[in-house]
């Protein structure tokens, strides 16, 4: 039985053809179509992946801008890139000043990472209004970290956009039906507008003597909402006319 | 040449936890990393991100031969590494089928 199949130089073009490897699959996911492109992933030497990895930013992020060149203290390469996330533009809107902080921290965080076994590979990074601004130093490392973390805070930034934007469509709709039984019978229902509009719904129906529990998951269109609080007003504002002439 | 399966299950040993671990996505990760160059060649359907970033420690945890003369003489560095597993599962099967047993005698039943 055998302890070892590889010699030294082939576990080394083992590790660096992985990490193209890796980077392929991380630009796959990420909606790049490697199936019909005959990209040759197979490298004899480290920093053999490293066209593979810019040509995945390429494609992934559209645009890749060299901006800075030099080197670090101990004479390693150090350079800077510009890589856009337009996501940042509509994102940033959506956070208050404390939120905004925090995340830029976050993801200030999230981009350094420092190689495992060339310790003085590194990349350090931060996002700007529009972009992520990038730098790494060193010459040899693993490349396909480098390009998880960034395609994982799109993912990230464009999931938070997503439910912030829906959770103010839900507070929208919510002040609709409020705004309705206001106008209609001049009543003001106290409820939090952060709950889920099922939930919103449920007790604007409940003040209009409408008993009626919807949870979350309950698939009910706003449109379906509307029409059936506008019937149950109209009837209210019936029986209170009805009232009045008997009066 | 026939195998008795079930004899063969109950001949082989308890199975090892951390080989339960690996996953069929894993080793396609590792087979199609080693056996195709092309990115057209291989089905990035058929393993996950996760599964293919374990092959890829399983490789940079890889020991080379010259390496193992940092070991004593018991040591087996790369045991538990899914690449060496399915390189000596691999080696084991084209063994099995080279011994061709069957051409030893009649109704020979191998395990």
């Amino acid at each position: 039985m055998e302890k070892s199949y590889f010699c030294d130089e082939q576990v080394e073009q083992m590790r660096v053809t992985y990490d193209a490897f890796v980077i392929l699959k991380i630009a796959h996911d990420a909606g790049i179509d490697v199936k019909n492109r005959a990209i040759d992933f197979f490298r004899r030497y480290q920093g053999g992946q490293v066209e593979i990895f810019w040509r995945m930013v390429q494609l992934i992020f559209d645009d890749v801008e060299h901006i800075e060149e030099g080197y670090t203290d101990w004479g390693s390469e150090s350079n800077t890139y510009r890589i856009p996330l337009p996501e940042l533009k509509a994102f940033y809107p959506l956070l208050n000043a404390d939120e905004r902080v925090s995340f830029d921290r976050l993801f200030k965080e999230k981009l350094h990472h420092q190689d495992e076994r060339f310790c003085e590979f590194e990349m350090k990074g931060h996002l700007a209004e529009d972009c992520f601004i990038i730098t790494i130093e060193g010459d040899y490392g693993s490349y396909s970290p480098l390009l998880k973390v960034m395609v994982d805070i799109r993912n990230e930034v464009r999931a938070l956009i997503r439910a912030r934007r829906a959770l103010l469509t839900s507070k929208l709709r919510g002040l609709m039906l409020l705004k309705m039984v206001h106008d209609r019978l001049g009543t003001v229902i106290s409820t939090s507008l952060e709950d889920h509009l099922n939930v919103v719904f449920s007790r604007v129906m409940g003040q209009c003597g409408i008993s009626l529990t919807l949870t979350p998951d309950d698939q009910l269109s706003f449109e379906t909402m509307q029409s059936m609080l506008t019937n149950v007003l109209d009837q209210a504002v019936i029986q209170t006319n009805r009232g009045e002439v008997a009066a | 040449m026939r195998i008795n399966l079930s004899r063969l299950k109950e001949s082989l040993p308890t199975p090892t936890p951390y080989l339960q671990e690996y996953t069929s996505g894993l080793f396609r990760a590792i087979e199609f990393a080693h056996n195709t160059h092309y990115s057209d060649e291989v089905d990035w359907n058929s393993f996950t991100l996760e599964e293919a970033m374990l092959a890829m420690e399983m490789a940079c945890a890889y020991e080379g031969v010259e390496g193992l003369d940092g070991y004593s003489a018991g040591d087996r560095p790369n045991e538990g590494n899914a690449i060496h597993e399915l390189l000596l599962s691999q080696y084991t099967i084209r063994a099995l089928k080279a011994a061709s047993p069957e051409k030893r005698g009649e109704d020979v039943e191998f395990f």
